[in-house]
């Protein structure tokens, strides 16, 4: 195990625009929430529904965009890959920090979601231990496209235009999405945008599993990092 | 050749160069055409249409506002790039006009962002006047980008200008997801305050319905908040949509101006 | 620590041919390598650090193959390596950046990365500004942390690309001075195309020219190749076509040049005794007239 100090010093390369945004993004849905349910009377399957989408919208698109912009935005990139610890080694810590610091925000949102009674106003809503799959399936996902496509591309830009692109695809395209087998199993949204409800778990695993085989595909594509001599730091 | 003319031929062409471009716009729209072609409930409805206005409309009007916040993700890093390459200082001493280089760089990198989208309008277009037999589809294909891509496209690009000069750019492109996704995908139906069906809706609402005979909403509804937005649908309100879109393009865009050259000086 | 290259050749993106066929080996102690923009020397250095991968060829350093990830690793945990262009992190401090660099070097001992850490600063003169950050650096301060940042693991072969690049004199002198004290118990590869540099601190250096080997010898039988054919001549017009100008001095109204030549070029041209600088130029026309020289 690697000395905490360099956990520290990895938190800092995430830093806080890799961060915030997660943060930003809770605080926001919920004033939402809270402003709807106090003040403007909205119906509570509506407030149920701004919750859920934090998990479900709002917290995947921060991991993958975080995990897209880990690959082209070292200005030390030509000493990082001459040390013996692993350029990729160094990419992987820093997806562990901003991908489980989205992991604990989500967390903490759905525990306080099912201690107010608010997780299962949302009808689609899954029993709490297997509805942490709401968030953890499309984050996973929406990470290993991000991590795959900055390897593949080495740059931040065009790995972030991948990530928004998919993720916005499917809430315009949601009835789309919904009317295929193969494409409701690999919809970012199924808890809160619907899906065929005995779909879901398989939805679910489906995602896991394709987010876990991008991850180790980028994972792969860092073994030989010597492109990124080449490229412009963005 | 003029700095304006310059600048922008020069900005068109390293931002083609770009797979991010080209990215942004095959991944979604690739997409759609492989499900629209698999069979669904739309592309039935889609196969009986044979007015290429309203076919337009139902095939990509809808569909590409939702898509243009991620173009401000491509073009986000545009205008800070030239400080961070050192390139800024150099040209900023020539004896070149300094806002007519902002304007070509602005209008080089919408320019480059439209052209990928133009060219999925014009396929579109075409394959529907060939299976149709309606040469007019290519006009409506002009149009109805001209009319809810190229306003939609002019804006981003403003905001992109404007926004990284403030923060730094991932932060930008967080927020700007935010905001389209606000002003996008929230529905007027909600009651939540949103601009979804008004004469600032980013998704085109005014001129899509009444240029185009578009079924989504647009115009007041009962209830919701804003909707001093929501004059009845005209032809001069939806003109008032598009007109409005573009002044507010044009002011953000004076906005990131005054700032650039306010930090050179 | 030896290093051997053997027939090494690369070419970027199919067209690109930086290196051709080169085979060279650098025994332990300070070699200069010397050459013009674009001659491949970078090339080279990425290639000893494991950075890249020739296309064919083989490079030994140490008795590690460098073909092995195994053998890089092995390197990499004995490099120190200061790149020409030297990418750090502006939020950190130079304290904050030595301690991060260790980490990543395997100095997991905190109190040992402490003191290694404060030796270096105090070594090239960063103590004081340890705690600055790295944005209000100015190039010679970077250049001399990255100086800092190469020692960390106190590295048995350390290989500097343009070291010197914006450096004022006197900062210039201090890192020559530097570096041929760390040569004395480890290998150092001085990659240049200042020829000065490599004057004042190597009596080994090696000359690419286009891709290619074109001298490995000693700095005093490279500065040889130019006797007789280096001269001094006074003119108020225009330099001779004949022979490359090394300097243009006013002198009275007058001109004085410095040529490289093979013959006279002038009548009232004076023969002086020449400098490694001399021997370079005249190496690099011998080159590009006759077939590269084979390495000494």
């Amino acid at each position: 195990m690697r000395p905490l100090s360099l956990w520290r010093h990895e938190v800092r390369r995430a830093g806080w625009v890799a961060l915030l945004p997660p943060v930003l993004a809770a605080g926001i849905l919920v004033l939402v929430a809270v402003d709807g349910a106090v003040r403007l009377n909205y119906p509570s399957r509506g407030i149920a529904l701004v919750l859920q989408s934090l998990l479900e919208l709002a917290l995947p698109l921060a991991a993958g965009m975080a995990a897209a912009s880990l690959v082209g935005r070292d200005p030390a990139v030509e000493l990082q890959l001459t040390f013996p610890t692993a350029y990729r080694t160094t990419i992987l810590r820093r997806l562990a920090i901003s991908a489980g610091w989205v992991a604990v925000i989500a967390l903490t949102s759905a525990v306080a979601m099912v201690a107010s009674g608010w997780w299962h106003r949302w009808p689609s809503a899954h029993d709490a231990l297997p509805g942490q799959l709401t968030w953890l399936a499309p984050t996973l996902c929406l990470v290993g496209l991000g991590l795959l496509v900055g390897a593949l591309s080495a740059s931040p830009a065009t790995a972030t235009a991948a990530v928004v692109a998919v993720w916005f695809f499917d809430l315009a395209a949601a009835g789309l999405l919904q009317q295929h087998r193969w494409s409701r199993l690999l919809y970012l949204f199924a808890t809160t945008r619907g899906t065929v409800h005995d779909d879901w778990t398989a939805n679910r695993l489906t995602l896991l599993a394709a987010g876990a085989a991008m991850t180790a595909a980028g994972w792969l594509l860092l073994r030989h990092p010597s492109r990124l001599l080449t490229k412009e730091t963005e | 050749m003029t700095a304006f003319a310059a600048t922008t031929s020069y900005e068109l062409r390293m931002q083609l160069r770009k797979p991010a471009i080209w990215i942004a716009t095959v991944i979604p729209y690739g997409l759609y055409a492989v499900l629209a072609t698999m069979g669904t409930q739309d592309l039935e409805r889609l196969t009986q249409d044979t007015d290429p206005k309203t076919w337009m409309a139902a095939s990509l009007g809808w569909f590409t506002p939702l898509l243009a916040m991620v173009f401000g993700f491509v073009l986000a890093d545009r205008l800070v790039r030239d400080r961070k390459l050192g390139v800024a200082q150099l040209l900023d001493v020539t004896p070149s006009n300094r806002s007519a280089r902002l304007f070509g760089k602005y209008l080089g990198a919408c320019a480059a962002t439209a052209i990928p989208v133009a060219l999925v309008y014009l396929i579109v277009g075409a394959t529907f006047a060939i299976w149709r037999d309606r040469p007019t589809a290519l006009l409506w294909a002009a149009a109805t980008f001209a009319a809810v891509v190229v306003p939609l496209l002019l804006l981003t690009g403003a905001l992109a200008f404007l926004g990284p000069q403030l923060m730094p750019t991932p932060l930008f492109r967080t927020l700007i997801v935010g905001i389209w996704f606000w002003a996008g995908a929230t529905e007027v139906e909600s009651q939540f305050p949103s601009l979804a069906a008004s004469v600032l809706s980013l998704t085109m609402d005014y001129p899509l319905h009444v240029f185009f005979g578009s079924r989504d909403p647009a115009g007041p509804f009962e209830g919701a908040a804003l909707n001093v937005l929501r004059p009845e649908p005209t032809v001069g309100t939806a003109l008032l949509s598009l007109a409005l879109i573009l002044a507010i393009a044009a002011a953000i865009l004076a906005a990131a101006r005054a700032l650039r050259f306010r930090v050179s000086e | 620590m030896r290093l051997d290259i053997h027939q090494v050749s690369k070419t970027f993106r199919g067209k690109v041919r930086a290196l051709d066929d080169v085979s060279l080996t650098i025994p332990p102690g300070i070699m200069g390598l010397l050459g013009a923009n674009g001659a491949g020397k970078t090339t080279l250095m990425r290639l000893l650090t494991g950075l890249i991968r020739p296309d064919s060829g083989r490079i030994t350093i140490g008795g590690h193959d460098m073909a092995t990830a195994q053998g890089r690793l092995a390197v990499q945990r004995v490099l120190g390596y200061l790149p020409q262009d030297l990418g750090m992190y502006p939020d950190l401090s130079a304290r904050e950046f030595l301690d991060y660099v260790a980490l990543l070097k395997g100095l997991d001992d905190r109190s040992h990365r402490r003191r290694r850490v404060g030796e270096l600063l105090e070594l090239v003169h960063l103590a004081d500004v340890g705690e600055r950050k790295l944005r209000g650096f100015s190039g010679g301060m970077r250049r001399r942390l990255g100086i800092a940042q190469a020692l960390l693991n106190d590295p048995e072969l350390l290989i500097v690309d343009e070291p010197t690049a914006g450096l004022d004199p006197e900062e210039r002198i201090r890192f020559r001075t530097l570096l041929s004290q760390l040569a004395e118990r480890r290998t150092v590869v001085l990659s240049t195309h200042i020829v000065d540099d490599v004057a004042q601190t190597c009596t080994e250096l090696a000359v690419l020219g286009q891709g290619r080997l074109i001298y490995r010898g000693t700095v005093a039988d490279l500065t040889e190749r130019a006797t007789g054919r280096v001269w001094s001549m006074v003119s108020s017009g225009p330099p001779p076509s004949a022979g490359t100008v090394l300097s243009a001095l006013p002198a009275g109204g007058m001109i004085r040049y410095r040529i490289v030549a093979a013959t006279p070029p002038s009548a009232d041209a004076q023969p002086v005794a020449p400098t490694l600088e001399d021997g370079y130029v005249a190496l690099a026309q011998q080159h590009s007239l006759t077939a590269a020289e084979p390495a000494a």
